[in-house]
């Protein structure tokens, strides 16, 4: 299994490794980006990925010597990057799991966000897990989206 | 026969009768009332309670105790059904009072037009005695007292009931919805400035009302009326007659939410037009299939059938002969458009501004902005009225980039609302009525009218229309109707082509619009994308006609193949002037039309004119390759590469003569973070960062052009104005009281709301600008909320902690399958405890990490949000919940008054801008402040509190001493590392500012604006002078004026410039800053130097200075002069000449100041 991790945040990122190496029995293999530039670029240039993880926020740049933060966060770098797979065609599934009950400018909340994306990328956006270190249920819902993802393949 | 046996019934006791026997008060009444009625039954027993001495407050409202309890509960809060069904009950039960008023609407209505203020108040004192006070007559009140030139002695004023209701709530309703918005300039920047806080900040179950009451019904909004119907049900008879208006208004055109749809409009319509005589009613009945009473005044009549055959001035002789305020809103209409042909109405007796203002919209000229504005705000101060009412119809219609569905919409509600019956009405009259309809009109109006729109829309016979004897262009313009109705949109585009290029305006514009949507409908994207780029580009102000999404969205195929460059310049006239719906689509046209054209980076475009045209290539090269849109391109290798492609972007441009000051702002802020390498690192620890530099570049205009305006009335006297007299003394008292620090100041003043104070035009567009640019600070993409929420908020500050007490296994995380929480892992290998007591010690663990979770969802959800609504509001005790937030930003006019005072003398865009931005970051810091006292104090005591709760549960619980000891051990550990993860989480909240920690030397500022006009500069350096980033940024600006002045005066070209500056310390100790260049000036020295005798003079006069700082052209010293003595605060002198070898020289010589640091000499 061939998965693509877009994370910026280190903990929620080892969480995620941890699962994914716990439900494949370690034959999983995962490469993870910090920025929605660096994710995207890696989903373009390989098209063996078979499932896409991928937070809501994150920095646009990979943070570097002259940027530790990657310039500007964006709120809603999840969107974009579903927004481009759509324009470019690339129909690897995804599974968004993000830290946000509520998004930008506390008006949107994760259940708004999975209807829009449910409604506009239908053919490979697979649901939202929300992800919280005080809570496993994100642990089996992931679980269960991606065991159902990869038995359909 | 046989006799009938009479027996005497017992009337068993109603539902409702019961539940008002039962009740021993008035609110227990009304709440069991509506709980067991369903809407149908609340109709029906409405003369029974209307009896009722608990009902009486509730059905009389302010009729009996005046304005004193206006919008205080009357009745519980209910279902939409319900409300709609007492408030229906309510106005029918009053209808005679209600009349009385709506008969007087016409009367009032003309008497405004020809502002006879005092008869106005005449009228409205009457329908107040009948009525009651009510928010529909203190508008027009508002209206009229805030743009009349007389005092209002009226005792009736809005101050005066203001002042009889102490109720905050009443008070900011009426504030804000009675003449508040009267400056036509910055009508759109101060009503969006205040939908903005309600929308952020306003609790849900206010936030429509509020929307709907101050700024008036949308179409477009889908409001909950469920929660405004609950707040106007206890607000007066004539406010809930007007608001069944407008709910059944929205129903017919607006955009509905599902939980309408049980409710039974049609009926309520029918119901409330059988009892009252009101236009709109009429209107509104017969949309939906019923009316009986159809009507057209005779001069109505006639001004329809004369603009039907194109007799255009006839129209304006009718009107000149009766005036405007006799005509309804549609024919008035024809009227304006009649005269946009013949020219012949006189200025004053036809609607004056208002008619000037509506032709300048219907022909899109130079003024059509400033015109929509000036008529929207009429429109919103007299919408009580259904004439303004109409007129926000036509503003919204008009909007830019209004939506095709919302436009007719809004066309057919000022039809709607039309009392006159005109043949154009066809398309609002259901279908129940529309043969009667037509048949009035085939005997009341003449043939040519009912014929045109009889073949136009009900027989689509476009052989028909040629018979008709109408004017030429307008029969071609209905033919393209006719086309379009019969789906033949390639014929109706031919058509409209043609009309697009008329000569008469009104024709052009409308055939402009209606041809992209037959393009759009005939589906030739390639044709319709080109047109409308080319119609938006070479005829700028016709790019606000068009229905931009339904343009992208219909062309969304073809957009997605093309390799024109017409689709990036398409996606980015959306981006620019909607919205952000299609901004990922041109990231994306961005790179494809790159990658489809054969080049890999902008600047493989660049002397590319002649095959993209000039025009668009600019345009391409100037919006299109900016960071923003360039930042997913994966060609660069990071921001940095993209920054410098964009530098090289607007070299090219500038090169080429297409440049301006946004493009020169952005080059030198572009330059400037290049050069000084930020230390990101400290912006890093702190997690509480703003980029303010949005405010200096290209879409800073909309606080450039209020920021203008603000001037321009400064330049007034207003020492008279009551505010100006007020508020000084405030301002200083609160000064007095403030602390050293200061960080109180800017809070306190924020907190001191003078609700009935008129507000001066000047102070009134500062506060729009201050909450304009507080909103981008707080919201903007590059603004607080953001870092706050990606870098707090999103899990951050929750992981960090918990982490302490998940490292000593106290912590139980939720369980995965179900909602309660998972064992922790204490007692997991505490071989000491019975299993009985490890049960137990998991009980306290879980039950503890329940109420912690809790702790610290409340500091993260609840604590970190940033509040914008003001004060006043929060005082009516409805906000209690929002008022949770600690980032509080809520600014009151004093406040915004006191910011005034802090501007230098004629201070320019950029010092407002850092005197504002100066000003939120003390509100940051004052905020900041409290949230670290929060999380020090209250967030560590009862997360302390919690902790030793544990120890004492688990200690009762467990009898190893062994375990009591580890366990106690465990909390101790915890505490400590809750305290230091305390201190670690404090430091995000730290607001550092870069400038006070970094220095840069003065060459860095020579280098930025060096390489921001790409000159060659040669340097000597004698001395080491170092200065912050906030004064490099200021002496930039010194260099940037000194090098293009060089360039600009020289007439020499780059190569020939020569331009050297060298930097030394003079022997008293001063810093000596000179700057050489060659030139090329005609004259002899002595002539040459005479000519710039007056720069010299004038240099540190400020008189002299003052009136020419805001210009542009031949300032450069002045602006100097004001850099170095106001913003660096530093005395000096400077010299200036040419000299023999056809040179000239700029010497400044510095004083000692606390801007600039001389260290060694080198």
């Amino acid at each position: 299994m061939k998965v693509l991790l877009v994370e910026d945040q280190q903990e929620k990122s080892e969480d995620v490794l941890s699962l994914l190496g716990a439900i494949f029995k370690e034959n999983v293999d995962v490469s993870v980006k910090q920025s929605l530039r660096s994710g995207l670029k890696e989903l373009i240039s390989s098209d063996d990925f078979q499932i896409v993880i991928l937070d809501m926020s994150m920095p646009n740049y990979d943070p570097g010597p002259e940027d530790p933060v990657g310039g500007t966060p964006e709120s809603f770098a999840g969107r974009e990057f579903l927004a481009q797979m759509e324009l470019r065609d690339i129909t690897t599934p995804v599974v968004v799991v993000t830290q946000y009950s509520t998004f930008a400018k506390g008006q949107i909340d994760l259940e708004d966000l999975d209807f829009f994306f449910r409604r506009s990328y239908p053919g490979f956006y697979k649901g939202s897990v929300y992800y919280s270190s005080a809570d496993k249920t994100w642990k089996s819902q992931l679980e269960s989206i991606v065991k159902e993802l990869f038995d359909e393949l | 026969m046989c006799a009938r046996k009479v027996t005497k019934k017992t009337k068993k006791p109603s539902k409702i009768s019961k539940a008002l026997g039962r009740s021993r008060t008035s609110g227990a009444a009304k709440a069991r009332y509506l709980n067991v009625c369903s809407p149908s039954e609340i109709r029906n027993s409405f003369s029974l309670v209307s009896r009722h001495r608990f009902f009486s407050d509730a059905i009389y409202l302010n009729l009996s105790k005046g304005v004193r309890d206006f919008y205080k509960p009357k009745l519980p809060p209910c279902d939409l059904g319900k409300s709609v069904a007492w408030c229906v009950s309510l106005v029918i039960f009053h209808k005679n009072r209600i009349q009385k008023a709506l008969n007087e609407e016409d009367n009032l209505a003309k008497q405004v037009m020809l502002r006879n203020d005092e008869k106005v108040f005449e009228i409205l004192d009457d329908i107040d005695k009948k009525c009651g006070i009510s928010t529909w007559s203190l508008r027009l009140r508002g209206a009229i007292e805030s743009t009349s030139s007389k005092d209002i002695t009226s005792s009736r004023s809005i101050k005066n009931i203001m002042d009889l209701n102490g109720d905050a709530f009443f008070k900011y309703v009426v504030r804000y919805s009675s003449g508040y918005f009267k400056e036509e300039d910055i009508f759109f920047t101060s009503k969006n400035a205040l939908a903005f806080e309600i929308e952020k900040s306003a609790p849900k179950s206010l936030r429509d009302f509020l929307l709907y009451k101050i700024f008036g019904l949308s179409l477009i909004r889908e409001y909950d009326f469920r929660d405004i119907f609950n707040i106007e049900k206890d607000s007066s008879i004539l406010d809930i007659f007007h608001l069944l208006i407008d709910f059944s208004s929205h129903f017919a055109c607006g955009r509905m939410s599902e939980v309408q749809d049980y409710i039974d409009i049609k009926n309520i319509v029918y119901e409330l037009y059988e009892n009252f005589d009101y236009p709109p009613l009429k209107g509104l009945s017969a949309f939906f299939g019923k009316r009986d009473d159809w009507g057209i005044d005779k001069i109505s009549r006639e001004v329809v059938d004369c603009y039907t055959k194109g007799e255009y001035s006839n129209v304006c002789r009718m009107a000149n002969n009766v005036g405007w305020s006799d005509f309804d809103f549609s024919i008035f209409e024809l009227i304006v458009k009649s005269d946009l042909r013949a020219g012949e109405l006189n200025y004053e007796s036809t609607g004056g501004k208002i008619s000037q203002d509506m032709k300048n919209t219907y022909t899109r000229n130079e003024q059509f902005e400033e015109s929509l504005q000036s008529l929207a705000c009429v429109s919103h101060l007299y919408r009580s009225l259904t004439w303004f009412h109409q007129l926000s119809c036509f503003v919204e219609r008009e909007f830019p980039f209004v939506r095709s569905e919302d436009r007719e919409n809004y066309d057919n509600l000022s039809l709607i609302y039309s009392s006159v019956d005109t043949p154009k009405k066809i398309k609002v009259v259901g279908e129940k009525v529309r043969q009667e309809f037509l048949e009035y009109l085939k005997c009341n109006v003449s043939s040519v009218s009912f014929h045109m729109y009889d073949t136009v829309y009900n027989k689509l016979d476009d052989i028909e229309l040629g018979g008709i004897e109408i004017d030429e262009e307008r029969k071609k313009k209905y033919r393209s109707v006719i086309f379009l109705n019969k789906g033949m949109y390639k014929q109706a585009a031919e058509l409209l082509s043609d009309l697009s290029l008329s000569s008469d305006s009104l024709i052009s514009v409308e055939a402009s619009r209606m041809l992209i949507e037959a393009l759009v409908l005939d589906g030739d994207y390639q044709e319709v994308i080109e047109r409308f780029v080319e119609i938006s580009l070479e005829r700028e102000n016709l790019l606000s006609l068009f229905d931009t999404k339904d343009v992208l969205d219909g062309a969304s195929e073809y957009l997605k193949k093309s390799s024109s460059i017409n689709v990036p310049i398409a996606y980015s006239l959306h981006s620019r002037f909607t919205d952000s719906e299609f901004d990922s689509n041109l990231k994306y046209s961005f790179e494809m039309f790159l990658s489809r054209n054969g080049a890999v980076f902008p600047n493989d475009l660049f002397w590319c004119e002649e095959k993209y045209g000039r025009e668009k290539l600019n345009y391409f090269f100037k919006w299109v390759c900016t960071p923003e849109i360039m930042k997913l391109y994966l060609e660069f290798d990071g921001v940095r590469h993209t920054e410098e492609c964009r530098l090289q972007v607007c070299n090219y441009l500038m090169e080429r003569g297409f440049d301006d000051e946004f493009i020169r702002n952005e080059v030198k802020e572009i330059n400037r973070a290049h050069s000084m390498k930020r230390a990101e690192k400290k912006v890093e620890n702190s997690r509480v960062y703003v980029d303010t530099s949005v405010f200096y570049g290209r879409d800073s205009q909309k606080f450039r052009s209020l920021f203008e305006k603000y001037m321009e009335l400064s330049k007034k006297e207003y020492s008279f104005e009551e505010d100006e007299r007020e508020f000084p003394d405030w301002v200083m008292r609160v000064k007095e009281f403030s602390e050293e620090d200061g960080l109180e100041y800017w809070k306190g003043l924020s907190m001191i709301h003078f609700p009935s104070l008129a507000i001066n035009s000047k102070n009134a567009t500062f506060i729009s600008l201050a909450k304009l640019f507080r909103s981008e600070f707080a919201y903007g993409y590059r603004g607080l909320n953001n870092h706050l929420s990606t870098r707090i908020r999103h899990g951050v500050l929750p992981t960090a902690l918990r982490k302490p007490l998940v490292h000593e296994g106290l912590y139980a995380p939720k369980s995965s399958t179900s909602d309660s929480f998972t064992a922790p892992k204490w007692a997991d290998n505490n071989y000491a405890l019975t299993d009985f007591e490890k049960e137990q010690v998991d009980i306290n663990i879980k039950d503890f990490s329940e109420s912690y979770e809790n702790l610290i969802s409340t500091l993260n959800d609840e604590k970190l949000q940033i509040y914008i609504l003001e004060e006043q509001l929060v005082k009516t005790g409805t906000d209690s919940q929002q008022n949770m937030a600690m980032f509080d930003y809520s600014i009151s006019p004093l406040e915004c008054y006191a910011l005034q005072q802090e501007l230098p003398i004629s201070p320019s865009y950029n010092d407002f801008v850092k005197v504002a931005a100066q000003w939120l970051w003390d509100r940051t810091d004052y905020n900041l402040v409290q949230v670290q006292k929060y999380i020090r104090g209250t967030f560590k005591d009862q997360a302390v509190a919690l902790l030793e709760g544990l120890k004492s549960d688990v200690m009762s619980s467990v009898s190893s001493e062994v375990s009591v000891s580890d366990f106690s051990n465990s909390i101790d550990r915890a505490k400590g590392a809750l305290a230091s993860q305390i201190d670690i989480v404090c430091s995000w909240f730290a607001h550092v500012d870069i400038d006070d920690i970094e220095e840069f030397d003065i060459e860095t500022s020579i280098d930025i604006a060096k390489r921001s006009l790409n000159v060659e500069v040669e340097l000597s350096s004698f001395v080491k002078c170092t200065l912050s980033e906030r004064n490099l940024t200021y002496m930039v600006d010194v260099f940037f004026i000194l090098f293009e002045n060089a360039l600009s005066k020289s007439r020499l070209s780059k190569d020939a410039l020569g331009l050297k500056v060298d930097i030394s310390q003079g022997d008293s100790g001063h810093l000596i800053i000179e700057c050489y260049n060659k030139c090329s000036v005609a004259g002899d020295l002595k002539s040459k130097n005479n000519d710039i005798e007056f720069y010299r003079d004038a240099y540190g006069n400020e008189d002299m200075i003052r009136g020419v700082l805001q210009k542009e052209g031949g300032t450069g010293f002045f602006k100097i002069w004001k850099i170095l003595d106001k913003d660096l605060e530093t005395p000096h002198d400077i010299e200036m000449g040419f000299v023999e070898d056809d040179g000239f020289f700029v010497r400044l010589f510095l004083d000692e100041s606390k801007s600039f640091k001389l260290k060694e000499s080198v």
